[in-house]
């Protein structure tokens, strides 16, 4: 290629980025950089930035009990998610993909919670849980079993649990979606074959399936722990991270220290600790689960 | 061996708790309230088909219906746009610095967004855009750019070279090919972005509460979220009609394109 036509190309692939390169660096280059710096500042939100404290800031949230509590109540989410949602859905992707009758419906009906819209689940799971008029609560009297009605999100106790079940019955739908795409790439003779080697059904998953899909669920695990700290909707519209800081997590925490306390330094710093800890929980978990998967087999998912 | 039937009992109760909560909204949101207090697992006693007039007047839906769709619109637009442009040059064209780019777009990938909140608010302050579409509708754009331009850069990286040389012999520049050629073999992740890109902005609460103070450009979420906290004003009939006001829209989308909506999310899923 002539050498001018060269250039022309290149200019054109750098106008061709230039837009998506805009939105990304206003967006989400720029702020990741804006809160480290504030975060190096006590700033309450008003007129530029002018006392630097270093890292004040992040001494402090090293000390903050609410900080700890937060991410343990994030952690706590995100190791239910992982073990629960993610067996309830391989489950049901396991029966779907063995053939249950009429399967195109379910398919459909099991994957509208996560369809609606999380504001709207939110609302009505705390009608669910509301303890005179809530269903819940009603339900289990029906049921004759009193003693087990509560004040689900007005209690220290429940509230976690309570805000848990939603999010797993929201993350049912899409892990289910992810195992069973993959279920269906696995070649039907693999598992024929273990069959007529004498494989029972459990032992067929053990040793066939579940090592086939092993990239998916690696894939998998990650995008949840990357939504399980995005998080913000249901505890929002259900507890406001309440009662007592009971459903406090990462986000509800940051939004606080900012937009209610006007500690937005402080709340900058609490955002980038979350930020480096959860980033640092996806490359490990990626890294694990690699090593384990052994390099033979990395092309699938 | 599982049986047959034993398996279809255990996914219908899923089900059936994926089901039931949305039939109750729908059950309540035609009752009057003293209905509802008695009477929540049957059939209404009548029909209270006000309930809708009265979200959707009181409760200013028709305006965050406006907001919605028109953010929803431009982001999807803009959005799906930028990304189509840009994985076109990242996956056809050589020039300098691509690699250094595409490790820099996929780094973002898993930033979790309580880092983003509080920047993007300020930088939204200094730019003015507090309480505008514009400043909803760049970090919507923003949001989808990193997974968008990978989806679309993989896509066009399949398609032969020969297509592309093919059309230059026969004249085509290097935008007719990318335009005429090339684009219309990529639409199937084309539409993938668009379903994600829908389904992401219409439902989308956190940065659209923080972003607007004024009621008025409030979005559906929004709106909805703000009308329950006052169920005691509005009546718990209103609420429930305006839950699935908020939610009828996303849900014909999603059974009519139902096959579309799967193949989106996995893909999306899979391979960003």
């Amino acid at each position: 290629m002539p050498p001018r036509q060269a250039v022309k190309k290149q200019l054109l692939a750098y106008a061709m980025i230039f837009p998506a390169l805009f939105f990304f660096a206003l967006y989400l280059v720029f702020p990741l950089v804006k809160s480290l710096q504030m975060s190096f500042y006590d700033y309450d939100g008003v007129g530029p930035l002018n006392s630097f404290i270093g890292l004040g800031n992040f001494a402090e949230g090293f000390r903050d009990s609410r900080f700890y509590e937060a991410m343990g109540h994030n952690l706590i989410l995100m190791v239910v998610e992982l073990v629960v949602s993610m067996s309830v859905a391989f489950v049901l992707a396991y029966f779907l993909f063995r053939g249950v009758f009429a399967w195109r419906w379910f398919n459909v009906v099991l994957f509208l919670p996560y369809i609606i819209p999380l504001a709207v689940s939110a609302v009505i799971w705390s009608l669910i849980f509301e303890p005179t008029i809530g269903m819940l609560n009603q339900l289990l009297g029906a049921l004759g079993l009193d003693s087990w009605q509560r004040v689900w999100l007005g209690s220290q106790d429940t509230s976690l649990l309570s805000v848990i079940l939603v999010w797993i019955w929201r993350t049912i739908p899409f892990d289910m979606l992810i195992l069973l795409g993959s279920l269906l790439k696995i070649p039907k003779e693999l598992i024929e074959a273990s069959k007529i080697d004498g494989c029972t059904g459990i032992r067929t998953v053990w040793s066939i399936i579940l090592p086939l899909m092993l990239p998916t669920i690696v894939l998998l695990s990650i995008i949840s722990i990357a939504n399980d700290f995005r998080s913000f909707d249901i505890v929002w519209i259900m507890t406001q991270g309440g009662p007592i800081g009971s459903t406090e997590i990462a986000s509800t925490l940051v939004y606080k220290l900012g937009f209610q306390e006007n500690h937005y330094g402080y709340a900058n710093a609490v955002a980038f600790m979350v930020f480096v800890i959860v980033t640092a929980m996806v490359g490990l978990v990626s890294l694990i689960l690699r090593s384990w998967n052994g390099p033979n087999e990395r092309a699938g998912g | 061996m599982i049986k047959r039937s034993w398996m279809t009992a255990v996914v219908a109760l899923f089900a059936i708790t994926s089901l039931y909560p949305l039939i109750w909204v729908v059950l309540q949101s035609l009752k009057t309230d003293t209905d509802f207090f008695a009477n929540q697992w049957g059939l209404p006693e009548r029909f209270i088909w006000g309930n809708y007039a009265t979200a959707w007047e009181q409760a200013n839906f028709a305006t965050y219906y406006a907001n919605t769709g028109l953010v929803t619109l431009a982001s999807l637009v803009g959005g799906v746009a930028v990304c189509i442009v840009a994985g076109y040059a990242f996956g056809k064209i050589r020039f300098r610095g691509r690699r250094s780019l595409q490790v820099l777009f996929a780094l973002v990938l898993f930033v979790p967004s309580p880092v983003l909140l509080l920047p993007v608010f300020f930088i939204n302050r200094d730019l003015g855009l507090l309480n505008t579409y514009a400043g909803m509708i760049g970090p919507y754009i923003a949001s989808i750019v990193p997974m968008g331009v990978l989806l679309m850069q993989s896509s066009f990286a399949g398609l032969p070279n020969e297509l592309s040389e093919s059309a230059k012999i026969d004249g085509c520049g290097e935008w007719r090919t990318f335009y005429r050629i090339l684009l219309p073999l990529t639409l199937p992740t084309v539409a993938t972005l668009c379903i994600l890109q829908f389904i992401g902005v219409w439902s989308e609460y956190m940065w659209a509460f923080i972003s607007n103070t004024n009621p008025k450009m409030y979005t559906i979420a929004v709106g909805m979220a703000q009308m329950a906290s006052k169920k005691y004003v509005y009546g718990f009939g209103p609420v429930f009609a305006g839950m699935v006001i908020t939610s009828i829209v996303v849900i014909l989308v999603y059974v009519v394109l139902q096959k579309y909506f799967v193949q989106a999310l996995s893909e999306g899923a899979v391979k960003g």
